[in-house]
């Protein structure tokens, strides 16, 4: 060695100290050699700095920073990757308040109906041949919308999560528009079918139908975007104020109101309110922000539809076990359909108690999405992801359990209460007489509350063929056992299906949303 | 010849670097037939060039949708995914997914192992339903395993592995593509946008150009080095795979200056696959104004980024003030980073340069900018082969650049006075030394500068050169798969691994 080749060493000593120490404070924990050569260049060492710290270039240079990086590099810096958790709280009144205004429109209805004697909904009018013709066009309308609706507040949501306003226009427009049109075209091949082919009811009821029929749906519809954009609070107040007009005209008419009157008024309003609604999200369509560009090419329809489809066929399967059941008490599985009044007196107040139940749904859907998910993600390593399963089955079935609690107590409200208010209230005079059926009906709402609460849980966690595979389970064992009870006449036929559909749904939902909740990383990654 | 274009967020939708050199290849070569694969990060993009006819556009979002078929002309998606069914991903899926998983998790892959891995998976999804396959519960044991048994990543945050896991998704997106038969498919960078043309190398045996501005890992490198290990870790071993994969199965890589054919080489290519084509510029883009009277002034043109290192321009211009009284900064460009913009801003308040020192923002009008600068500077810490550089020197401007990736090869030995114009980065000292060496210079020695520039720029980096360079690759391959073609038909035909007859279509298409 030469004198002086040891200062040059000394200070390429020192230049390459100063060199892993930059390396570090800009790359707290270089993987390798490229990447402290990818750093010292862009902290301007060159390949005439390296030779000038006697290295052949900038990767030999690399080589020598890279082995000097630990002397530098705290030891953490390779291993602090403890998580850092977010905050977290259970559901609270305020989300179980948001629940409950997601039922605004039945809660409306049932003040409606305490307080004027009327149900906003229902097709329990005084004249059969309308009672029929109402029922029918609700089922069907409900049925074809069902699809609609979930497959739409998939997509939307998929998009409202994206942040991408353009897409979103487009999809409710799609919704709004084809849903209409199908909907539309079901209630005139049912009118068609009742008044040309059966000739059944009256031509002014089968009118009556197929006006009840696309005022429904598009009702259904039009709520549907409120619904998506979590706008609870315009729902209430737009299905309050028809409820309002209803209120006022039945307490103006005094003593006695013409039922055909009546219905058409209900009707009437029910289609105002459906316009309300679609100027309204017309409304917002206009105003919404999309200066972000269209997409230059649409979504294939196939592709779409795809994605789509088991939210649809669930929507289908999920209305069918609602609405199958009417049609079953009207005899049905006679070929035939005539309006079954205590069956639809009884299901109409049993259904109540789903208000509870959609309130808990609802919170417990939106706590854990927004908040506790992120929160257990934040908490834990992948080392403990067998603690994180743990506690994500602690809240599935703490959650449960509080549905289970307040199914307990609405049922018993409903069973026990309900009967004694037919005193007050005329309308509820007879559901004394059926105490088996309101009893049945509740229990058969309670298990589909059930059911819905697991499919809303696993919807949320984007696990839609579970809840797809629960509800047609439900479905099959609906017609089953309808036909199985077939012989014991066509209300106790249609409990029996209920409360079996019900039951199946719930179970298979409940199981397999607890094997989602068991695996919940699996759920997530499959998020995609 | 048709040429499968593959560019990720660049032509024809965003402005500017790889974008304008895209537009200038489409529009130089007419004669060929190009069909672009752009790879974006969602469908909502507004065509920011307007193609010339020669062109066809497919792209390839990655995120803003569900099903890769959506914005994809991808016939059959149902029976593709009826068939991907649990037995089909063990049997098929599974063993390159577990191997894939594996390199990705080692601290130290080995590059080639990471190449094999995804072109196992590259062959898979050929065939089947990626996203089925992914989502397979088996997919994510295999995943989860993996991680949970490697020391560096078990103890990484579960938030992040699973968004790694997830976001693997998008990044495969782009190997269930349709690729068109072509003749040669040509990657504008070894990232993901090379993907599709591996699909068409293995589908059709289409041969793959492969050009790099900027060296890719390089860039993920650089954009994740705050990131924490274990993430870091997964992330940078995919993008090495990515990259190993592209340099493996590119017949030719056109890298833009022969600094990134270094970082090539340094990354294991063999330098006989190697052809540098440098970036060209169309003389007639740019006008040569004369020499601007009065003030002296320094102009850089660019982007305010902390890549371009404004900051040591600034300080360099303060010390030249102190010999060249009267001159002044005039920097044209937009601000990517506020943040930095306010840096300098503040800079050149405390050095009292407010009013000598302008940010100008963006122009159309590139030729003005440099006819009204004495000497253009360009202080970048990291580039590839910069415009910037060319259009200057086609302007007959004196450049003084830092010596960082192709800037050296652009300007050559420039000289002023007897003092290097390329100087070292981040030294202020050498820069504002440069600039005062040319701004004290005559306006004959500036000029003289200049044209030597222009000289240079009009010989070596023209674009007519780079279209001619471009056209010779592509009928040197398109030559190479006739022969093989020919010597195929001769000797009967070949299969690939898959069963399917190796580029019988392409090789029709070729020969006819």
């Amino acid at each position: 060695m030469t004198t002086s080749t040891v200062p040059n060493t000394e200070a390429g000593e020192l230049g390459l100290h100063i060199a892993a120490r930059t390396v570090v404070g800009r790359c707290p924990a270089p993987l390798n050699a490229v990447e402290v050569a990818v750093v010292l260049e862009t902290c301007g060492y060159t390949a005439t700095r390296a030779r000038a710290l006697g290295s052949d270039g900038l990767n030999a240079l690399a080589e020598r920073v890279f082995a000097l990086v630990p002397l530098y590099s705290s030891s953490l810096s390779r291993q602090a990757m403890a998580p850092v958790a977010l905050p977290s709280r259970p559901p609270g009144p305020v989300d179980l308040a948001r629940g409950l205004a997601y039922s605004s429109p039945w809660l409306v209805s049932l003040a409606t109906l305490l307080i004027a004697g009327v149900s906003f909904w229902s097709s329990n009018i005084a004249i059969p041949s309308i009672a029929d013709a109402v029922t029918l066009a609700t089922a069907v309308a409900l049925l074809v919308t069902g699809p609609f609706i979930q497959a739409f507040g998939r997509r939307a949501s998929f998009y409202i999560g994206l942040g991408d306003q353009g897409m979103l226009v487009r999809i409710t427009r799609w919704t709004l528009e084809l849903g209409l049109v199908v909907t539309s075209l079901a209630c005139v091949a049912l009118y068609l079918v009742r008044n040309g082919a059966l000739q059944a009811g009256t031509p002014a009821t089968a009118r009556l139908g197929l006006a009840a029929g696309i005022s429904i749906a598009a009702l259904q519809l039009g709520l549907a975007a409120f619904y998506v954009r979590r706008a609870f609070l315009s729902i209430g107040v737009i299905v309050g104020l028809g409820a309002a007009v209803l209120i006022w005209l039945v307490i103006r008419s005094g003593s006695y109101l013409d039922p055909t009157t009546l219905i058409v008024w209900q009707v009437r309003l029910v289609a105002l309110m459906a316009a309300v609604c679609l100027v309204a999200t017309a409304w917002w369509l206009l105003r919404i922000d999309s200066s972000a560009p269209a997409p230059l090419w649409r979504p294939s329809g196939s592709a779409l539809l795809r994605a789509v489809a088991p939210y649809g066929l669930y929507g289908l399967a999920f209305f069918a076990i609602v609405v199958i059941p009417q049609l079953v008490s009207g005899g049905l599985l006679d070929g035939r359909y005539d309006f079954n009044a205590p069956f639809a007196m009884t299901s109409g107040v049993a259904i109540v108690v789903l208000v509870p139940l959609l309130a808990q749904t609802v919170a417990a859907t939106e706590h854990l999405l927004s908040r506790q998910f992120p929160a257990w993600l934040s908490r834990f390593t992948v080392a403990q992801t067998g603690e994180f399963r743990n506690e994500v089955l602690r809240y599935w079935r703490a959650q449960l359990g509080l549905l289970g609690a307040l199914g307990v107590v609405a049922g018993a409200a409903v069973i026990v209460g309900t009967p004694r208010l037919g005193a007050e209230f005329p309308i509820l005079e007879d559901l004394h007489r059926h105490p088996g059926l309101l009893a049945a009906c509740t229990v058969g709402y309670l298990l589909l509350g059930t059911g819905l609460f697991c499919s809303q849980l696993l919807f949320a966690l984007s696990a839609p063929m579970r809840p797809l595979a629960a509800a047609w389970a439900g479905c099959l064992a609906l017609v089953t056992a309808s036909i199985a009870a077939a012989w014991s006449g066509p209300a106790v036929s249609a409990v029996v299906g209920l409360v079996a559909g019900a039951g199946v749904y719930a179970l298979v939902a409940v199981a397999l949303a607890h094997r989602a909740f068991a695996h919940a990383d699996l759920t997530y990654y499959r998020t995609l | 010849m048709r040429i499968y274009l593959s560019t990720e967020g660049t032509y024809p939708f965003v402005l500017g670097g790889v974008s304008t050199w895209v537009d200038m290849l489409v529009h130089g070569l007419p004669q060929h037939q190009f069909e672009i694969g752009a790879l974006v990060d969602n469908p909502h993009h507004r065509i920011r060039y307007r193609p010339p006819t020669n062109v066809t556009l497919q792209p390839i979002p990655l995120w803003g949708l569900e099903l890769a078929e959506e914005y994809l002309p991808r016939r059959h998606g149902w029976r593709r995914a009826w068939r991907t069914s649990s037995p089909v991903v063990r049997d098929h899926f599974l063993p390159s997914w577990e191997h894939l998983v594996d390199c990705l998790a080692a601290p130290e892959a080995d590059p080639r192992a990471l190449g094999d891995s995804l072109s196992a998976v590259a062959h898979f999804a050929e065939r089947y339903d990626m996203r089925r396959a992914l989502g397979d519960a088996a997919a994510w044991a295999v995943l989860h395993d993996k991680l949970q048994n490697n020391p560096i990543h078990a103890r990484t945050g579960l938030a992040p592995a699973l968004d790694f896991a997830r976001t693997l998704y998008r990044y495969l997106l782009p190997l269930t593509a349709p690729t068109p038969v072509c003749d040669v498919a040509h990657s504008t960078a070894a990232a993901l946008c090379v993907l599709p043309a591996i699909v068409a190398k293995y589908r059709y045996g289409t041969p793959i150009v492969l050009t790099e501005h900027g060296i890719y890992l390089r860039e993920r490198l650089l954009a994740m080095s705050a990131e924490s290990f274990g993430t870091k870790v997964l992330f940078a071993n995919f993008y090495r795979a990515v990259v190993e994969l592209a340099y493996r199965e590119a017949d030719v890589l056109t890298p833009v200056c022969a600094y990134n054919a270094g970082w090539e080489e340094a990354l294991g290519v063999e330098p006989d696959r190697i052809r540098v084509i440098h970036n060209g510029v169309d003389p007639a883009r740019i006008d040569v104004w004369p020499e601007p009277q009065g003030t002296p002034t320094i102009g850089f043109v660019g982007r305010i980024d902390p890549l371009k290192d404004v900051l040591t321009l600034i300080q360099a211009f303060a010390r030249v003030r102190v010999v060249v009284r009267d001159a002044r900064l005039r920097l044209w460009g937009p601000a990517t980073s506020p943040e930095y913009l306010r840096q300098c801003q503040i800079a050149v308040a405390d050095l009292g340069l407010s009013d000598v020192v302008t940010f100008e923002g963006s122009t159309n009008d590139i030729a003005a900018a440099y006819g009204a600068s004495h000497v253009i500077a360009l202080s970048s810490i990291s580039e590839a082969f910069p415009y910037t550089a060319v259009e200057a020197m086609l302007a007959a401007r004196p450049v003084v650049a830092t010596a960082v990736g192709g800037v050296g090869e652009a300007l050559g030995p420039s000289q002023c006075r007897g003092t290097d114009t390329v100087v070292e980065p981040g030294d202020p000292g050498a820069m504002a030394h440069a600039l005062i060496a040319v701004l004290g210079a005559s306006a004959a020695e500036r000029s003289h500068l200049g044209q030597w520039l222009r000289k240079r720029a009009l010989t070596l980096f023209t674009a007519r050169r780079m279209f001619d360079d471009y056209d010779d690759v592509y009928s040197g391959l398109f030559d190479r798969t006739v022969v093989r073609a020919t010597q195929t038909s001769g000797a009967g035909s070949e299969s690939n691994p898959d069963g399917a007859l190796v580029s019988d279509r392409a090789m029709a298409h070729a020969v006819s």
